[in-house]
Parts: C-alpha cells; structure tokens; sequence
C-alpha cells in the first residue's frame, strides 16, 4: 500500500542548528498519527515543511504518490493537505461562514471572467460551497455561530472554527498542531471525539501534541521526535515503555533512576 | 447637454478631469492594498503609462484607440520586473523596490533626450474626453466591486488578514499579489494616458516622490473597504485645496498628515464599510 | 585619472556607508522601517547651513547639526512610532505612517524655506588641496574622511566596547528576551534613534559640503542608496553596511567617469533590482526566514 503521506530524509537546517534532520515517516491512510517530542524537538518546523511553509534543506516529500518537495503551499492544499495552527490564526474580521468559505477557496472552479460577468455556473458553485461549509460547521460544532465574527468567539470555539476551515474542502490529510493547547480538561475531551470524527470523515489526522493523555487516548500510531531526529515509532503502548522515549523526556539520568527504581520494585515483589 | 452644463464643464474642465484620473489612481492603489501588499509605483506606473503613450501619439503617429490600449503595456512590464523577485518577500521589499524605481524614471526622463529632458514632453493632442475618462472609471469601479464581492475577493481579503493562513488555504497568494500589482500598472498607465492627452504636456516632475504617496493618501483617506472608497477618498483631497483657499499652499502638508491619521487612528478609513457578500452577513 | 575617480568614489562611498549605518542599527534594532531616516539628513544638512552663516565655523556646525539631528530624531520616533510598537503592528503600517509623516516634513519645509539648492558660505572649509602623485584631494575631503572614520570608529566602540551596545545588540537578536533582562526598551528606542539620527545628520552635513549643494529634499535622493546599502550588507550587519556603502560610492562615481553620468543615478536602483532576483536576503544577510 502506498502511504499517504511519506518523507524521506527530510531536513531543515537553520543558521548554528538542525530543527529537523533526516526524518522518514509514513502515514497511512486512516486514522489518527501523532507526533511528539519535548520542547524544540522539531515538532513545528516538521508540520512547516509538509504544509509547505518552510522550504526543506534536504529529502523528499510525497503526498498521494506524487512528490511536492517543490509544490508552494497553496498548491499542496490544493492537493488536499489541510491544516490547523498552535497559535490559532482565524481570519478575525470575516464571519465564522467566510473563514469556511476560504478554506473552500481551491475547490472553487470560476476564474475572474465568471466572476465579472456573473455567470450561472458562479451563482451555483457559491451556493453549493455554503452548503458544505455549512457541513463542516455542523461537523464541528459550531453550525448556529455561523454568522458571528471570528474574533467574537471563545477560544475553544476559535480552534473548532479552524478544523472546521481545515476539513471543508475533505482533504485526505489533515495537519492539527498542538489541538488542545490552552484547552481545559473538558473541552479537551469535547476535542478527542471531534478528532476521532474526523477520521470517521473520512480524513486521516497528523497531530502534534504535548497533552499525553490526549496523544495516547486517540492515536493509532505514535512518532517520537528528539532534537530533530525521529527516536522511536509505534504504537501509544508501545511508546509508553520505550526506554529511549522516556529518556529523551526526562533525561538520562532520570531514566535511569526509573528503570533501576522499576527492577528494585519488581524484586521487592518477588 | 444643457446649457448650464456646458458651462460649468466649460470653467472647471481641469477639475473634472483631474477627479476622474485621480480615481483611477486611487483604484490602483486600491487592488495593491486589497491584498495586503504595498507598492508605491502607481506614480512611475503613471508616467510610464504617460510618456509611452505620448511618444506613440507624437513620434509614431498611432490613433488614439491603439495608443489608450497600448499605454498599459510598459507599466505592466516594469511591474513584472519589480513585482518577479519582491513579491516573494516580506511585503517592505515592493514598497522599497517600487519608491526606488519611480526615483529613477524621474532621472531618466530628465537625462534622456527622447524624454525631452527638463522640458517633458509637449504639444500633445487633447484626445481624451471627461465621457472616456468617467467611462473607464465607472468599469474598474464595477469590476472590481464584482470581484471583491466574490469568493475571489473573500480570498483577497484573508491574504490581508493573515497571508500565511491564506496560502494553507489554498488561496494562490503569489499569482493574486502578482495579477494585483499587473491590475495596479494597468489602471495607473490607462490613468497617465489620460492625463497626458487632456493636458498637452508631460514633465519629469510629475510622477516623483510627492505623488506617489498622495495617492496614497487617497486610499487610506476613504479605507478599502470597497473599491468606490479610495475614489471618495481621492475626490475629497482633489477638490479640498480648491474649495478652501490657503489649503493649496499646504496641500501637500495635508496628505501627508492625513496619512499619519489613518494609520494611527483610523485603519478602516472613512468609509470602513465590508463588502457584501455571500456568508458576510454578521447575525448579533 | 582612475587613481582620482577611485579617491572621489571612497569619499562619496564613506558617506554612504556613514548614512547607511544609523539606516542599518535602526532596521535592525527597532525592526520597523522608518523612512523619517532621510528627513534627519536633511536636517542635519540644513542645521549646519543656518550655523554656518550664523558665522559658526565648521568644527561647530557639523557636531552640533548632528547632535540636533538626533534630536529630531527622537521625536519623530516618539511621534509616529510609539503607538504601533505598543499594539505590535504590522511593518506596513510604520511604513505608511513614516511614509506621511516624511512626506508632510519635507513639503512644510519645501514651503517655509523653498525648494533652491542652497550653498554654504565660502571659506567655512579652507579651498586648499593636496597633490599626492597625480591625485588630487581638498580640504573638505580629508574633513569628510576623517570625520566618517571617527564617527564610524566611535560607533563600533560603544556597540563592541560598552554595556549600552551590549544592550543594544541584545534587543536586535531577542526583543522579548531583552525585554525580560529589564532592558527599558522604550528608553533604548528613543536611544537608537538617537544614535541614528546624529550619524544621518553628520551624513547630511558631509554630503552637503562634498558637492556644496543643501536643499530640503536631499535626504529623499538618499534613502534609495541607504537601502541598497542594507540590503546588499544584510540589515543590521554594520560591517555589511560599511562595505556596501564604500563600494556603492565607489561604482557610481567609475560609472559617472566611464560610462554615463545620467546613468549614476540608475545605478543604485539596478543594484537593487539585480540583488533582489538573485539573492533575495541580502549578499551577506542571513536568509529571509518565513515564519508560519
């Protein structure tokens, strides 16, 4: 099976430092795929270099089988490779219905000509755009908010309204950076459904998360970052017990301690 | 046309020109800004437009109807030739590249004798007519109030809010910077075409350094909320310094002022009014 | 002839580096592009012209010109700039309201003093030169070199040698850090404008004795030299700026001698444009990093 997304050797120095270094990874189609690491791990700039934001130093990038290491990121959304941020960037002034509306703005077919001369086809295609950005509010939540401002919603409401811009057009691939950041234990929770749902949707999630709970409640595939290199892959259990993943969290000796704390237990038991 | 009318075309004739050029200018202006970028080239876009197409009507004979078409040939190529590297970079390096290349044209025309030199360039055919004038200024009006109004201008003005979000949203962000600089040349060198052919003559002088940013003053003065505001804008700083004497001696003094205001107290403008468009409409 | 036309291009280059330096602090410590810069060279130019025929000779105008430069300096920073870097706006906005502000200042100038181009009174620097195998170098010149080194010197001084630009080069790599090392970062803006402003005032002085020629829009012809120069050194980089600056001066004046003097005009927007297709950070700058 192809994998959806695959990154081959992929590296980005910056001027006295490698952020990401040599990483492969493959997700498959379907389900959800985290990424985690400690702070300054890589996490970001990974996401940067998929979406297309950051130009990578080396390595490849495929997506649906086609390489768009060279693709700038409007084409690659085009593609359908959707995203979220950690820092939410709705568009403040714009309604929440607008905001999905440009989320939809690749599957829009009328060029300028349509536009000036009005059309038909335009009419219907606008039509049928607020029909599915109308969808993709119900799906997050937010269907009665439709015509506030952005910028008037919680910040919880702000973070659905992203997903919702990232899943209209149904990508195949959506990027979530760091969902429930800032979130309450709740609203965390509200957010781990939403996030099953949308692979239900048909969409396979790539997350970068620091909540663990979270990252283990809902993630069928586990990858672990340290200083730009990628240490481990698996499963979330299998990456609970990975010694390796706990040292790189809690440093070395840390992780020593633990695993000499662990032996003693287990003779205490026996 | 009635009497009276003819008349008063008759004695403010200049004025009514001028309005309807300014307009334009000002919906140059607009297309950059509607995408969040700056350029400051709709002056040197003008002159381009300008003496292009003054040498096509004086040295190459060319009617009219060929030579209003073809004024915006040369803008659009300086425009390709600044916009190409600039436009890939934080938005300062247009307005930068853009202030530079109006500074130099002024050289040049000065310096080159095809130019005229010092002297510009005279003895031009008046073929424009304030019905041609008003004509082109209503159509960019329309035109653009149509696309701002559509899923092209929603994505216009997501780039102006957040670029980067735009451009994961599969907003073209290069190609609609790039098609909004060439929109820009185009108005701007239709609006020099113009001018050149009411007025009979062209100098260095005309497209420098002060004009570029009163033009700017035109669109932050009405906001661009929607394209019909920057032409408000341009009106009201066109016909001030005639209504109200001692205002044209610090006319200038004026603009720039203006422009401090906006940014600091006023960034929607005058007019910050949102265009209409599907899914615009805000519930309490 | 070329050994002249080389002396000619280091002296006018040395003044560009000079305008160019407090260009490139101000770039690169207070992050917005502030196009007042131009209007300080002016002032500094036209300061010294008031103090010079006030009778002042030039070991006092040129210091105290500078030292009002800077001043006004300050206050037009304050004026214009205080506001947007307290709500964090956009570079396009301090460049729009810098934009205006320059505009109404040069305009308010143009009409209280007119737009002639003014001299300074003879004598104020003596018409002697020196011949030093076939070149030939005046008075005013070994003045506007060696006030150029001093002041670059000093400059490299209090940024390398002082806790001040230790301070300083800490706000230009990491405002919010520099904020947490209880850096008063208003205090070390009106500062850097400061600085900025006598080097751009100095400039202005320098340059008007260079080609005796002082009116109110001299600053504007300047700025598009000034960013040639930080965009080929890197903004922020003032050995970067010191180069380019030098070797701006030194292409215009070749051009002007070999090829055209209408063409010295172009020369440094062409500089621009061929940079920017090229090398679009800058010859030695560090890359243009796009943050999402």
């Amino acid at each position: 099976m192809i994998p959806l997304l695959d990154l081959s050797g992929l590296t980005r120095r910056y001027a006295g430092l490698v952020a990401v270094d040599g990483v492969d990874m493959q997700v498959m189609a379907g389900g959800v795929h985290a990424v985690i690491g400690p702070n300054g791990a890589g996490k970001t700039t990974l996401f940067n270099l998929v979406s297309g934001l950051v130009p990578p130093s080396a390595g490849r990038i495929r997506f649906v089988g086609q390489d768009v290491t060279g693709l700038a990121a409007d084409r690659r959304a085009a593609l359908g490779l959707a995203r979220t941020f950690q820092n939410i960037r709705v568009f403040a002034a714009m309604t929440v219905l607008e905001n999905v509306l440009t989320g939809l703005h690749a599957r829009l077919a009328v060029g300028l000509p349509g536009v000036v001369l009005r059309l038909p086809r335009f009419r219907a295609e606008e039509r049928r755009a607020v029909a599915r950005a109308r969808a993709a509010l119900d799906l997050v939540g937010l269907a009665d908010k439709a015509g506030q401002r952005a910028q008037a919603l919680s910040y919880g409401d702000q973070r659905r309204l992203e997903i919702a811009r990232a899943m209209a057009p149904e990508p195949p691939l959506v990027l979530l950076d760091e969902p429930a950041a800032g979130m309450n234990p709740a609203e965390t929770e509200a957010l781990a459904t939403l996030v099953r749902r949308l692979s239900e949707f048909g969409a396979t999630v790539l997350l970068v998360e620091h909540d663990m709970g979270f990252v283990m409640d809902i993630s069928d595939t586990v990858t672990v970052l340290n200083f730009g290199k990628r240490i481990y892959e698996g499963t979330p259990q299998a990456v609970r017990q990975e010694p390796a993943v706990i040292e790189a969290y809690l440093g070395h000796k840390v992780a020593a301690r633990l695993a000499a704390g662990a032996k003693a237990g287990v003779r205490g038991a026996g | 046309m009635p009497a009276w009318l003819d008349d008063f075309l008759w004695t403010y004739q200049n004025l009514v020109y001028a309005l309807g050029i300014n307009g334009l200018l000002a919906l140059s202006m607009y297309v950059v800004l509607a995408v969040g970028q700056l350029s400051l080239g709709q002056a040197a876009f003008m002159g381009l437009g300008a003496y292009s197409s003054a040498l096509m009507t004086l040295k190459l004979g060319l009617p009219f109807a060929a030579v209003l078409p073809l004024s915006v040939v040369v803008p659009m190529v300086f425009a390709l030739a600044v916009g190409g590297p600039t436009l890939r970079l934080a938005g300062v390096y247009l307005a930068i590249a853009t202030i530079g290349m109006g500074e130099v044209l002024r050289a040049v025309y000065l310096n080159v004798d095809l130019f005229g030199g010092a002297l510009g360039l005279s003895g031009i055919p008046e073929r424009a007519t304030a019905p041609l004038i008003y004509g082109l200024l209503g159509l960019a009006v329309l035109a653009l109030w149509l696309i701002g109004r559509s899923g092209i201008g929603r994505a216009m003005e997501a780039m102006r809010e957040d670029e980067t979000a735009a451009e994961v949203m599969g907003v073209p962000v290069r190609r609609y910077k790039m098609g909004a600089l060439l929109a820009s040349a185009t108005l701007a060198g239709l609006a020099g075409c113009l001018s050149a052919h009411v007025s009979s003559f062209i100098g260095p002088n005309e497209y420098g350094f002060e004009p570029a940013v009163t033009i700017l003053s035109y669109a932050l003065l009405g906001g661009i909320g929607t394209p019909l505001a920057p032409v408000v804008g341009a009106w009201v700083l066109t016909l001030l310094p005639e209504l109200l004497r001692g205002v044209s001696d610090i006319r200038l003094v004026l603009n720039g002022v203006i422009i401090v205001l906006a940014v600091l107290f006023l960034p929607n403008g005058l007019l910050a009014v949102r265009m209409k468009r599907i899914g615009a409409r805000t519930a309490a | 002839m070329l050994a002249q036309q080389l002396v000619n291009g280091v002296l006018l280059g040395a003044t560009y580096a000079l305008f160019a330096l407090g260009f490139t602090l101000m770039f690169g410590v207070l992050r917005v592009i502030n196009l007042t810069y131009g209007f300080y060279f002016s002032a500094g130019a036209l300061l010294a012209l008031w103090m010079a025929r006030q009778g002042a000779s030039i070991w006092l105008a040129l210091p105290l010109a500078s030292l009002g430069a800077g001043c006004i300096a300050v206050v037009l920073d304050w004026m214009l700039l205080t506001r947007l870097r307290r709500v964090q706006a956009p570079e396009l906005s301090s460049l729009m309201v810098t934009l205006g502000g320059v505009l109404a200042l040069y305009s308010a100038l143009t009409s209280w003093l007119g737009p002639d181009i003014r001299r300074l009174p003879p004598g104020i620097v003596s018409a002697d030169a020196f011949l030093v195998g076939d070149v030939r170098v005046t008075a005013a010149q070994i003045l506007i070199l060696g006030a150029t080194a001093l002041l670059v010197g000093a400059l490299l001084l209090l940024m390398r040698g002082t806790r001040l630009g230790l301070a300083i080069r800490a706000m230009a790599e990491k405002p919010d850090a520099a904020q947490l090392m209880g850096i008063d970062t208003g205090q070390a803006a009106a500062l850097v404008s400061f600085i900025s402003g006598c080097l751009a005032g100095a400039g202005g002085v320098l340059i008007g004795l260079n080609f005796n020629a002082i009116h109110p829009y001299m600053g504007e012809a300047m700025m598009l030299r000034g960013f040639v120069v930080i965009i080929v050194g890197g903004l922020g980089d003032i050995r970067g700026a010191l180069l380019a600056g030098l070797a701006l001066g030194v292409i215009e004046v070749m051009t002007a001698g070999y090829v055209s003097s209408g063409l010295k005009e172009a020369v440094a927007f062409l500089i621009l444009v061929a940079v920017l297709w090229t090398r679009p950070s800058g010859l030695f700058g560090r890359a243009v990093l796009r943050r999402a």
